[in-house]
Formats: C-alpha cells, sequence, structure tokens
C-alpha cells in the first residue's frame, strides 16, 4: 500500500500527542529529520509521569541477567545523553549493602559482587566508575547512618536527572528545529479522511478556541492517556497503569544512594538527587482516576519500612511532600506488578483500520531517546523521510557549551550556588539569560530554597511556555524547598501577572491554585518538623493573606491567549 | 495566707496573657520561655471572631458587628471558648484590658464589623486588634483618598507594583472603590542586602539618617501626586516604632501592611511589648525549656528546666503553642504520633479521640481547608483544665491556654491570638484561684 507522502497541502507533517519525556522526544527526533512537528499536551510539558519518577538515567543493570543487549544499549544511551545534556546530568553512586540476617548472606555478597563486575563492563559506555566491594566498616565510614549490622557492600555508579528539565530542553529544542508547541490543548477527537488520520481537533484550554491541526500522522505518546486517544480512532491499546510514589525530603540525607529490599523484596533507593533526597518507588495497579493522584498512607509506610532496614534514621529526617505517577506499562495478564516487563512496543494502527496513528507505550526514562528514535523512523519511514535521527549527536539546548560560573558570579554578581543552580538548569545558555534581566531587581532571588531569581522566572515565562505558577515550579524548582513555596509563591505570581498581563485576581487564583496543588503532595505525608512549616506556611497564605476567603476559583481564566512558546509561533 | 505561686509555661500571647492576669489577682508568677514562637511569628494583629457565614466576594459593607460574628462562631465543637462559656461582651472585655497595656494594639469595637486591613499579599483581612500603625489601613477609610502603596526598590519581598492590582481589584469587588498608586521607596540600600531580613530593614529604616531621607521623600511624593495617605511595608521600626510613625505620619498620613511573611516585624512588636507588660506586672521571666512536669498526689508541684533547673508552684498553665511553638511535637521515630510535649497528656486530633496517633491516616484531600491535624491540641473543661486520659482534668492546679488545646484551628477559623489571649488570661485567673485554694 502506498504511504502518503509528505504532504504541502497540510499545515504539519506530524502530530505528536503527549508533552512527557516520550512526546517531547519524539517532537524532537521528527523535527531534527526536517519534518514539521506540531506537539499537543493537554496540561504542561513533564506534568504527568516523565515529572514523577526517580529522575535516573540508569544503566539496567536489572537486565543484567535476562536481557543483556537491554543492559547494554541502556547504558550506551545513557552516554548519549550525558553527552548532549552535561550540565542535566549528575553522578549517583549507589551503595548496595547486604545485611547480616539475610539469608546466605555472605554468598549473597559474592554474588553481587560478580553481578557488578559484569555490569562494570558496560560502565564505560555511559562514564561510569567500576564497582568496588566494600567491608562492613567501609561501608560504615562512607556512610555513618547505614545500619550496621551489615556484613559489607558493593557500589556501583548512576546518573541522575532533573526530568523536567529533560522534557523542557526536548520541547526547546523540537522548537528550535521548527516544531511548534501546544501546551493546555486538549485532544478532543481525530481529524479523518475515509479511514486515515490525519490529525487532531485539541481545544485551546485558555481560549477556550478549537485548533485543526492537520497532518498526514499522529504518533501517540499519551502515557497512560494513551488509549483515550487510540479510542477516538477506534482501536485499542492496553496499558496497565502502574501506580509509584516518591517521599521527597528537604535535604540530602544520605552520601550515597542506598539499596533497600522491601517487605516484598523489591528494592528501593533512598537517592541523594539535586538539592534534596527521594525515597521510591512503589509499583501497584491502579484503578482510579490518573488526573487525580495521592499518596496513600499504605504506601508512605511501605517505603519508610523498607528504608529503615537499611538506614534506620530515616524517619527522623523531614519528608516535605510526596509525589506521584502512573507508569504506562504495557498491558499483560497476571503477572505481579514488578514482574512486568519496563520495555516499550510500537503499534503502528494501520492494519485496525486507522492508518496514520502510531501509537508508543512502555518504556522508562532512561531509555525515551533510543525510544524516540525508534518511534521516529517508524513516522518518518510513513512520510518516506530518510533523514536519519541525530538526537544522540545534536546537543540539547544549554548543553553546547558549559556555562562560565566566575561570569555569572562576577559580572551578573549571583550568588555562588545560586549560579551553580541555574548552571545547572540552563548549561551554557545561562550566561545569555542572566544578560536579558533589565535591571539589578531582576537578579534578586525570590525562591531561596532553590534558588531562583526573577530574571530565570521571567525567563521560563517568555521562552520556555510557562503559562502557571506549577510550570514554573517545574521548569525552575521554585517552591520545591524545605519551606514548600513560604516566602515565594506569591512574588513569582505578580512576576507571572506582570508577564502574561494578567488580571490582579487570576494572579491570587494562581497562587491558590499552586498552593492547592502543594497541599496534593504535602498532606499525606505530613508529620514530625513538617507539621510546624506547615502550620507557618498555612498561617502566611490563609490567615493573614486570607486566600480561603477572596473566593477566586471560576474567575476570568488564569492565562493570556496564545501558546506561550513565544507568542503564535507564526 | 501566703500569695500563690503560679508557674506560667510559655511566653507567648497566651502565656503572657495569663501570667499578667495571674499577676493582677497577687499571684507570685513565673513565666518560663523556651524561645519566640507562632506569636512572634504572627502578623502582630489579633482576631477575635471571623463570621462564618461569610462568603467570598460578599461586600465590605453590611457585615455582622464583631459581636455577631462571635456569636455565629460559638457553640462549635470543642472550641476552648465555649468549653469557658466566654461571652463576647467577656472576650471583649479581656481584649480591651490586655490592648490598654498594650501600645501595639489598638481594639475594635464590638458593635462595629471587625476592621479589614490591607496585607503586604495584597489582599485583605478583617481582625479585631492590630497596631495602631496599621489601623488607618482600615478598607472604608481608605475610599475617596489618593493612596500611595509603597514598596523597597529592588527587594523581592516589598513590590509595590505586585500589590496595587489585588488590592484594587479586591476593594471593589467588596464594593470601595480605591485609587491607588505604586510607589517603590528608593532609599535603603541594598546592594549586596536583597535577602535582608524584615528585621534587618525595619533597623535600617530607624538609623535617623534613614529615618529623615524615608519622611522627605514621602513628603516629596504627597506633594508631586497628590498622595493623601501611604500603605507602607511592615518594616517601619523595631523597638523605636512608634517615634518612626510620629515621624512618618508628620509627612504623610499613613499605615503598614498586615505582615504575612515570617519573621515579621509586627510580630516581634508584639512579643516585646508583652515582655514589657510582664516586667511591668513583677513577673519573673525564666530563659528554659520545660521538659516535664512532676505529680503528687493529683496536683502538679515542679516544672523541670532542661540543665537540672526546677520551678515550682502552686498551680501551672501550659501555654506551649501548637505545632511552631512545640507545645505539640511529633517523633516520627516512634509510634506514638502526635504528643505534647511537656505532661505527656493525650491529644486530640480532629474528631478522633487520644487513641488514634499516627498523623498520616489524617490526610484530608479537601486541599487546602483545615486539615485535622491543625486543630489537634489538648481537650480542656470548663476551667480550662486539659484532660487526662481518663477524660478527667489531669491535674487539679494544671491549666492549658492558647493553641496547645485543640478543638480549634486558628488559621482557617480566623480567630489568630484572640483565643490565645482570651484563654490565657482565664487560665491565669483560675491559676491564681486554683493556687491560693
Amino acid at each position: 500500500m502506498a504511504r502518503p507522502a509528505q504532504s504541502p497541502a497540510k499545515q504539519f507533517d506530524v502530530v505528536v500527542v503527549g508533552g512527557g519525556v516520550n512526546g517531547c522526544g519524539v517532537a524532537r527526533d521528527l523535527a531534527l529529520r526536517g519534518l514539521r512537528v506540531a506537539l499537543v499536551e493537554k496540561a504542561d510539558l513533564a506534568s504527568g509521569a516523565s515529572g514523577a519518577n526517580s529522575g535516573m538515567i540508569h544503566g539496567g543493570a536489572r537486565y543484567l541477567q535476562t536481557q543483556m543487549q537491554v543492559t547494554k544499549l541502556s547504558c550506551l544511551d545513557s552516554g548519549y545523553i550525558q553527552r548532549i545534556a552535561p550540565h542535566l546530568c549528575f553522578r549517583i553512586p549507589f551503595i548496595a549493602p547486604v545485611l547480616r540476617d539475610t539469608p546466605h548472606a555472605a554468598a549473597l555478597l559474592e554474588l553481587m559482587e560478580v553481578f557488578f563486575e559484569a555490569y562494570d563492563v558496560y560502565q564505560p559506555l555511559k562514564n561510569g566508575q567500576p564497582s568496588a566491594r566494600l567491608s562492613r566498616e567501609e561501608a560504615l565510614e562512607l556512610e555513618p547512618g547505614l545500619n550496621p549490622d551489615i556484613i559489607g557492600a558493593v557500589t556501583f555508579d548512576e546518573w541522575g536527572i532533573d526530568p523536567f528539565r529533560l522534557c523542557v530542553a526536548n520541547a526547546l529544542s523540537a522548537r528550535e528545529a521548527g516544531a511548534q508547541i501546544f501546551t493546555y490543548h486538549q485532544v478532543e477527537g481525530l481529524l479523518r479522511d475515509g479511514d486515515a488520520v490525519c490529525g487532531v481537533q485539541a481545544r485551546d484550554l485558555v481560549t477556550g478556541e478549537l485548533r485543526r491541526l492537520e497532518a498526514p500522522a499522529v504518533a501517540n505518546l499519551g502515557g497512560v492517556w494513551a488509549p483515550r486517544l487510540a479510542a477516538m480512532a477506534g482501536v485499542e491499546v492496553k496499558v496497565r497503569p502502574g501506580k509509584g510514589i516518591h517521599l521527597v525530603y528537604d535535604r540530602r540525607i544520605t552520601n550515597y544512594a542506598i539499596v533497600a529490599a522491601a517487605v516484598d523484596k523489591r528494592q528501593i533507593f533512598i537517592e541523594p538527587h539535586e538539592n534534596g533526597t527521594i525515597l521510591g518507588t512503589t509499583d501497584d495497579d491502579y484503578y482510579g482516576d490518573p488526573d487525580d493522584l495521592w499518596a496513600t498512607e499504605d504506601e508512605i509506610q511501605y517505603l519508610l519500612q523498607a528504608a529503615e532496614t537499611m538506614f534506620p534514621g530515616i524517619r527522623s529526617y523531614r519528608v516535605t511532600r510526596t509525589f506521584v505517577g502512573l507508569r504506562p506499562t504495557l498491558f499483560e495478564y497476571g503477572a505481579l506488578e514488578d514482574h512486568l516487563s519496563r520495555d516499550h512496543e510500537i503499534y503502528d494502527h494501520e492494519a485496525e483500520g486507522a492508518p496514520g496513528l502510531v501509537t508508543m507505550l512502555g518504556g522508562k526514562l532512561a531509555s525515551y531517546r533510543i525510544m524516540a528514535e525508534e518511534m521516529g523512523d517508524v513516522i518518518a519511514g510513513r512520510l518516506d523521510n530518510s533523514e536519519p535521527s541525530s538526537t544522540h549527536l545534536v546537543p540539547l539546548p544549554g548543553g553546547e557549551g558549559e556555562a562560565d560560573l566566575e561570569q555569572l558570579t562576577g559580572d551578573h554578581r549571583l550568588a555562588p550556588y545560586a549560579a551553580s543552580r541555574l548552571a545547572y538548569r540552563h548549561g551554557g545558555r545561562a550566561g545569555q539569560l542572566l544578560e536579558a534581566a533589565a535591571s539589578d531587581a531582576d537578579l534578586a532571588q525570590v525562591c531561596q530554597c532553590e534558588p531562583v531569581t526573577e530574571a530565570e522566572l521571567r525567563h521560563a515565562i517568555r521562552h520556555e511556555g510557562a503559562r502557571t505558577l506549577d510550570d514554573l515550579r517545574r521548569r525552575t524548582r521554585l517552591a520545591m524547598g524545605g519551606c514548600q513555596g513560604m516566602r515565594c509563591i506569591s512574588r513569582a505570581g505578580v512576576i507571572l501577572g506582570q508577564e502574561l498581563e494578567l488580571d490582579p485576581l487570576a494572579v491570587l487564583s494562581q497562587v491558590l491554585d499552586l498552593l492547592q496543588q502543594r497541599h496534593r503532595g504535602k498532606a499525606p505525608p505530613l508529620s514530625g518538623v513538617g507539621l510546624a512549616q506547615e502550620e507557618l506556611n498555612q498561617a502566611r497564605y490563609f490567615l493573614v493573606g486570607d486566600l480561603g476567603r477572596v473566593g477566586l476559583k471560576g474567575d476570568a481564566c488564569c492565562t493570556r491567549a496564545g501558546t506561550g512558546w513565544g507568542g503564535d509561533d507564526g | 495566707m501566703a500569695e500563690p505561686r503560679v508557674v506560667v509555661i510559655g511566653a507567648g500571647a497566651a502565656g503572657c496573657a495569663a501570667a499578667l492576669a495571674a499577676a493582677e489577682l497577687g499571684a507570685r508568677v513565673t513565666v518560663a520561655r523556651a524561645a519566640l514562637g507562632a506569636t512572634a511569628l504572627s502578623s502582630g494583629a489579633v482576631d477575635l471572631a471571623a463570621d462564618p457565614v461569610e462568603r467570598p466576594g460578599d461586600p465590605w459593607e453590611g457585615r455582622p458587628s464583631l459581636e455577631e460574628a462571635y456569636r455565629r462562631c460559638r457553640n462549635r465543637g470543642p472550641h476552648p471558648l465555649d468549653r469557658a462559656a466566654v461571652s463576647a461582651a467577656d472576650a471583649h472585655a479581656i481584649l480591651e484590658r490586655l490592648a490598654s497595656s498594650l501600645p501595639c494594639l489598638e481594639m475594635a469595637s464590638l458593635e462595629a464589623p471587625a476592621r479589614v486591613l490591607p496585607t503586604d499579599m495584597g489582599t485583605f483581612k478583617s481582625t479585631a486588634l492590630a497596631s495602631p500603625w496599621a489601623t488607618p489601613g482600615h478598607l472604608p477609610d481608605l475610599a475617596g483618598k489618593r493612596v500611595g502603596v509603597v514598596g523597597i526598590a529592588g527587594h523581592p519581598q516589598h513590590q509595590a507594583s505586585g500589590l496595587v492590582g489585588p488590592l484594587g481589584a479586591l476593594a471593589r469587588r467588596g464594593g470601595v472603590e480605591l485609587e491607588l498608586h505604586a510607589l517603590e521607596m528608593p532609599l535603603l540600600r541594598l546592594r549586596g542586602e536583597e535577602l535582608a531580613g524584615a528585621v534587618d530593614l525595619a533597623r535600617l529604616v530607624e538609623r535617623p539618617g534613614n529615618l529623615d531621607r524615608i519622611c522627605a521623600w514621602l513628603a516629596e511624593r504627597a506633594a508631586d501626586m497628590g498622595l493623601d495617605f501611604a500603605l507602607l511595608p511592615p518594616v517601619m521600626g523595631m523597638e523605636r516604632w512608634a517615634e518612626v510613625r510620629q515621624r512618618i505620619t508628620a509627612a504623610l498620613p499613613a499605615a503598614e501592611l498586615l505582615a504575612s511573611s515570617p519573621p515579621t516585624v509586627p510580630g516581634l512588636r508584639l512579643v516585646a511589648a508583652l515582655d514589657l507588660a510582664l516586667e511591668a506586672a513583677g513577673v519573673r521571666r525564666v530563659q528554659g525549656r520545660v521538659s516535664a512536669l512532676e505529680t503528687r498526689a493529683g496536683r502538679v508541684v515542679g516544672a523541670d528546666l532542661a540543665g537540672g533547673r526546677r520551678l515550682e508552684g502552686d498551680s501551672f498553665v501550659l501555654a506551649t503553642g501548637r505545632f511552631i511553638g512545640g507545645g505539640l511535637v511529633h517523633e516520627q521515630s516512634t509510634e506514638e504520633g502526635v504528643l505534647e510535649a511537656v505532661a505527656r497528656l493525650p491529644v486530640w486530633i480532629g474528631r478522633e479521640g487520644p487513641g488514634v496517633r499516627a498523623p498520616g491516616k489524617f490526610m484530608d484531600r479537601a486541599a487546602p481547608g483545615p486539615h485535622p491535624l491543625m486543630s489537634a491540641g489538648l481537650r480542656v473543661d470548663q476551667g480550662l483544665r486539659p484532660l487526662g486520659p481518663g477524660g478527667q482534668p489531669a491535674a487539679d492546679n494544671l491549666f492549658a491556654a492558647g493553641s496547645v488545646v485543640g478543638g480549634y484551628d486558628y488559621i482557617t477559623g480566623r480567630d489568630g491570638l484572640g483565643t490565645a489571649l482570651i484563654t490565657g488570661h482565664l487560665a491565669g485567673l483560675g491559676a491564681a484561684q486554683g493556687g491560693a485554694s
């Protein structure tokens, strides 16, 4: 059957649906091949599972026993991601101790050493350090908080990443290659020409306007929402949503990431991540509303109990919040959640009577690039485009060069810590961002936990499509620190209001929205000294600010018209 | 008969009110203070009652009187003011009496609606008592004036430009048209001091040269723009705030905004004023955290301070606060859940009794309204004696006041420090009398 050729009559060659890491990755892959791409996302980039994971570009050590090729490809791809986005990657050394009372403890430790020696073969691909066997004393010296009842440990090496920035960087790269990005656009239907899927109809959730985006190919990367889009074409794809929660701590509480076993023998990690610590994760079938996720007490206790077997003091540290995501795991009947494949599948729905629609499901953050390349091959093939993928060679925005820290602290007089965090998020483009700052006031720190300057917030609104305070949080980590937005939220609201020319009450409404969004994560694990912080935050916004009674819900829409990606994108 | 000895644990609003009341009855009073707590972090304004039937966006005109709002708030569950059956008139009398000895609190009339004061978040808050530095900002009094909203140039926490819009819009929605102009005061040199906190700013303002320049700048703006009034960031003076106020208002009538973001200067001023009042009343103040109470034959006989010191007395008042103050603690590393920090008395959370411990199960999805943990605390009898595990007063001579007492969420209930001052006063009276018997 003849493939539809690139059609100049249509506005786009491909509509990519889904603004998670896979959607952004595929949009980038196709845009770099010279195709005209539209990316449609019903909320913000990385607002689903792509922003609620362990934030690791790991090498897939667990596949070593069954699928050695998967481990090799994972490690190779981890190396590629470090090459295209060196600024976003940070080393996370892991320590996997063995408890004395583990059955066959000594033999297990030997096995683990052999296992990680096998993994070492692939470490050079991802610039990892080789593993090391540690005696009990060595392990306790490196990580004094470990349970002393261990017989030894093995170390290995992985890479962490800011998953929000990874998505944004992919979207920005796609945009620089000509893609158009439509966040806060809900797909309401598919355009059909006979059977052929030839675009989508998407509602601009800000203006209410309906937009027709025509293209001979539609790529479905909706994650757990992918079945809904497929259903619009009359085809069925099945996911098995796997809920995973993490606990977030207000600071780094360990030197190493620590591997521990949960009550069901699943592995969980205490992981130093950015300027905090995350503890995760769970993996449970989920049957509820994917847009209404909450951590439960059982899930929190599951993680704490697992973590305290290796790190007994875990409960004395301050949990600031939880975050929850749904893995778009490939459907399989009967298997236990943890035994489900982390592999991915590409489904071309032509045979089912919906030519033009292609779905990709499954996978994991660490392999997003290679998955996007595979999906790109399928779609480019459909469109008779023979350009090879170049996503492993072309740097992501910010990855072209290194930030000049001396310039940031010297010329721009940024505090050293603020400079290093800015450089982390923006790489070689950090200086450029500050040059746009109109005055000294723009360099003031709005969020002191992270820290985030006013200039960075304005940049995220002007150039990274941030429409809401929650979007600013994802792009800059505003309000994600120890105080959870006690001071910064109202000021950031004012900045958002200025940039988007919002109605003043809409600004307060944005503040309330972010507080409610934060509450979702904060309420379930509320405990310990976090209770005092919560009392303080609530007193600020609801006793003094009296935001509870200003009655903002249902007010004028919160954001200005336009797609937010630098005006109307031509 | 010897004067009764009263020991008050905690030196926030509740503890100080208790100490003043007991001293007035002739007791020898000692206050143990551990650290600054929620009073110091407060806006400095004191709320008595917020009309529970008021709806968002209701006009400011036609709101109920403070007395009516108070009446509507009562008989609402285990609130300590209901337990102690405090009438509106009594509540008012207690607050008025306290305000008369505290120069930073000005009582509102019981017959009129609560004051509506602008905040540094760009919103309005209704409140019963506030500093004379804030009360001239009462919303209806601003109508028809040309008002300058003043920020501090270059300081992210104090930018007037973001306040004018929401203040104007909220006032309009409530039926009041305001004429507001944003001004950023360029006088405080902030280079390298962008992170200067509120207290640093307040001290900068007090420096003689700075104060002169602020007054001159305000007078000049007033002349340029025809301003009648200025709303100022809540950092206008620390210890010498009254003098600063006098100087500034001589240049241009003005009021401070209410402070939302801790640490707050007005909160610290309130604590300082309470401390001066204690000193004037001859109350002995001891620095230290009380770690335990000793009970003998159903009576508390001593309070142990860190470092082996001990305070003995005839009666005791717990005024240790909620989570901020440290009156309630939650040790995640134990199975015990939320505990009362000093006497290990049972804590009620939400509607659950003291047997329910793990706080996590109280998660509330009706975000971010009242969270059951935010009204956690002791239960008291009508004499403000905290209840022990059996539901009876834990000791004859032990009283509790302020937010260590649960059953009310002072945040979403918006009865701020009022409940703390009133229960403190009553607990202090009870302690002075109970100790004498």
